[in-house]
């Protein structure tokens, strides 16, 4: 009877054992299980793609694009493409390669330049003049001169190798060869269908700018709607700039205006959206690396102060839009809003964002908060190319390009800019 | 015999929790079949209806593959390198993510979104084909094609990796009177590959955008023949990346659509 017993209770054992394995496995194998057990097993989940260095690329803003296919009339042309265009994420990474792999820089004539373009070329105007060092920076490399660059050319020549060209906003012109091989340029160039877009000098509008890109067609950019963003609040900012957001020292002036008085830092939030902020010494998280100024550390510290401000006030990103050394060593960097991929400007030709970067950091800035959302409504058409392009040729040596003009009011149209 | 009746009863619950989830696990298969097949008679019927016959053959419960990001592989790089210039070849970097590796017999340069080329080589190559495919064998090229005549001409192949074919990876090799002059491709390898947690559309998804397509562009077909899950490389400013995209072939012409977006495009 012990005997049988003990077997009984053996097989019970073992039965449970059994049963309880059995129904592990069974509730693991429900949807509703394997699904929270994928979210919370950090093995189930697939390891996340790191995000790429280079966090100033996303500094650049929309481009104008010419790329010339190997035959006549081959010209492919787009106006304020912007980072998300397929075409800019082609071609991006030959001018960061081109970049990293140039030669030294010598001057170019004119016609040598556009007997270039005639072949497969791929132009790009930056829209805005900026230093090499900063456009280097902003692919991902590094650059040996701080010669202003408005556009970026590169050609295949002919040759096995492809040859950069700098255009700077005076019309000088710098020629250097890479080691980017043209079977690069080749491929681009290849997958482009021409769109009739030629440069000013090709057509008959020869008072226009030489190089400005006459596009044969315009995407109609939406209207917007401009505001104040909800999220201007004196607290939001102070938090945004590390400011003690619950200070003593703070006051209202008579234009409405909050002054906060942090020594050595000073912060003036008006009513409209400016912004004003200036410091002895520079707010330790905007301080950039590195012991002495230099460019790509300017534009780092820059960068970060405009992503705290937009991303603290939910206002409209930010672009870069000039990067200069004052005399006192300091470094001048600007930026301006970019809408649906087109640029908005000020009437009065003001930043949107001005930071005066020392070796210490953020000394000063001037900013002006705003936000821009496409209005449901349609507006009126942008006038034909060409006809924009007749009116822009009474003003010689003029360009030609899309913008929005923000000069306060709730509702902005796009425009020709002259 | 107090256990002896508390664990009968505890085999018992167990006895009934385990027929409970099972009921539960089938019932829940069962459903999901059924709504797969219900989702194929749809997709049947929405292509009937347009004039679009699906062969017999096509797999529509297929899952479709993640996006991949893709890092530099070095040694992969001097390896190719090697194979085709010598095992002396010296890399040296040209700047901007370009390295290149050269030899007495010329010299070919790797950029960073994967792509390779050489122009100018000199290398003797005695027996073409076992050459080629040795070379498409190493380094995980498939459907070689080869087009020489008298020692000239070219070879091309396009690259797999774990048994799917990556578009846009291919291999070209240029000779003449029996000497490679040239080679330009692209090589992709999975190391330090990291999988990219996009949505996915699934294999009946595809159809139905490609239906869209269709219907939006006009495009003329009648059949569907084949439809696979393949990679597609995109080197873009950010990364590289293998793209996953729905490989459609029709009686006309092949169209990819767009693992992530959806997007429908010819290749």
């Amino acid at each position: 009877m012990r005997e049988h017993n003990r077997i009984v209770n053996a097989l019970q054992n073992a039965a449970l054992v059994l049963l309880t394995v059995s129904a592990l496995f069974l509730l693991l194998r429900t949807p509703m299980v394997r699904g929270g057990w994928a979210l919370a097993s950090p093995a189930a989940s697939p390891q996340p793609a790191q995000e790429p260095a280079g966090e100033l690329s996303a500094m650049l803003g929309s481009v104008h694009i010419m790329v010339t296919a190997d035959s006549e009339y081959g010209r492919f042309g787009q106006l304020c493409a912007g980072e998300d265009d397929p075409l800019v994420q082609q071609v991006i990474p030959l001018f960061r390669e081109a970049l990293g792999s140039a030669a030294e820089l010598e001057a170019a004539a004119q016609q040598q330049f556009r007997d270039a373009l005639e072949g497969m070329a791929v132009y790009l105007d930056l829209t805005v003049e900026l230093p090499l060092t900063a456009v280097a920076a902003c692919l991902g490399e590094s650059a040996g001169s701080d010669r202003p660059v408005r556009a970026l050319a590169l050609t295949a020549d002919g040759e096995d190798a492809v040859s950069m060209y700098l255009r700077g906003g005076d019309g000088g012109l710098f020629r250097c060869a890479t080691a980017l091989p043209a079977s690069a340029l080749e491929t681009i160039c290849a997958g482009v269908q021409p769109n009739g877009s030629s440069f000013a000098y090709e057509t008959n509008y020869t008072a226009l700018e030489p190089y400005t890109l006459l596009a044969a067609s315009v995407a109609q950019p939406p209207e917007l709607q401009a505001d104040l963003p909800a999220g201007y609040t004196d607290y939001n900012l102070m938090t945004a700039l590390d400011f003690n957001a619950h200070t003593k020292f703070l006051y209202t002036d008579r234009d409405g205006a909050v002054v906060v008085e942090e020594s050595p830092r000073t912060l003036r939030i008006g009513p409209d959206g400016t912004v004003l902020y200036s410091s002895a010494a520079a707010a330790p998280s905007y301080r950039p690396g590195g012991e002495g100024p230099a460019l790509p550390e300017a534009l780092r510290a820059a960068w970060s102060l405009a992503s705290a401000l937009t991303n603290g006030t939910g206002a409209s990103p930010l672009r870069l839009s000039g990067a200069e050394e004052t005399e006192e060593g300091t470094y001048v960097v600007r930026f301006r809003y970019q809408a649906e991929g087109v640029p908005v400007c000020f009437p009065d030709e003001s930043d949107a964002l001005a930071v005066t970067v020392g070796a210490a950091g953020a000394v000063s800035f001037t900013y002006r908060c705003r936000a821009y959302t496409p209005a449901e409504e349609e507006g009126a058409p942008l006038l034909p190319p060409a006809m924009a392009a007749a009116i822009a040729s009474l003003h010689p040596d003029s360009g030609l390009s899309v913008a929005y003009v923000d000069a306060g009011g709730a509702r902005l149209s796009p425009c020709w800019l002259s | 015999m107090e256990t002896f009746r508390l664990k009968n009863i505890a085999i018992l619950i167990l006895l009934l929790l385990n027929a409970g989830l099972l009921v539960l696990i089938g019932s829940q298969r069962w459903q999901s079949r059924r709504a797969a097949s219900e989702t194929v008679r749809q997709l049947e019927e929405l292509c009937a209806a347009s004039q679009l016959t699906l062969d017999s053959r096509l797999q529509l419960s297929q899952q479709p593959l993640s996006a991949l990001a893709i890092s530099r592989h070095g040694e992969t790089e001097r390896v190719i390198a090697s194979y085709l210039l010598g095992s002396s070849a010296v890399s040296s970097s040209q700047g901007g993510g370009i390295y290149s590796y050269s030899s007495d017999k010329g010299s070919i340069q790797f950029r960073s979104g994967g792509s390779f080329d050489g122009s100018r080589l000199e290398v003797a190559v005695e027996d073409i084909a076992g050459f080629s495919e040795k070379f498409c064998s190493e380094f995980g090229y498939r459907d070689m094609v080869v087009d020489v005549d008298g020692g000239t001409g070219s070879v091309t192949a396009v690259q797999e990796v774990a048994g799917v074919t990556v578009y846009g990876c291919t291999a070209a090799l240029y000779f003449e009177e029996g000497v490679l002059t040239g080679v330009t491709g692209a090589h992709v390898s999975l190391e330090n590959a990291a999988v990219e947690s996009t949505g996915r559309i699934d294999c009946v998804t595809a159809l139905v955008r490609f239906l869209d397509y269709r219907g939006a562009t006009g495009i003329v077909c009648s059949q569907v023949t084949d439809i696979q899950c393949v990679y597609l490389l995109q080197a873009t400013a950010a990364t590289v990346r293998l793209l996953p995209v729905w490989r459609i072939e029709t009686d006309t012409n092949p169209y990819f659509v767009d693992c992530t977006t959806g997007a429908v495009s010819r290749i």
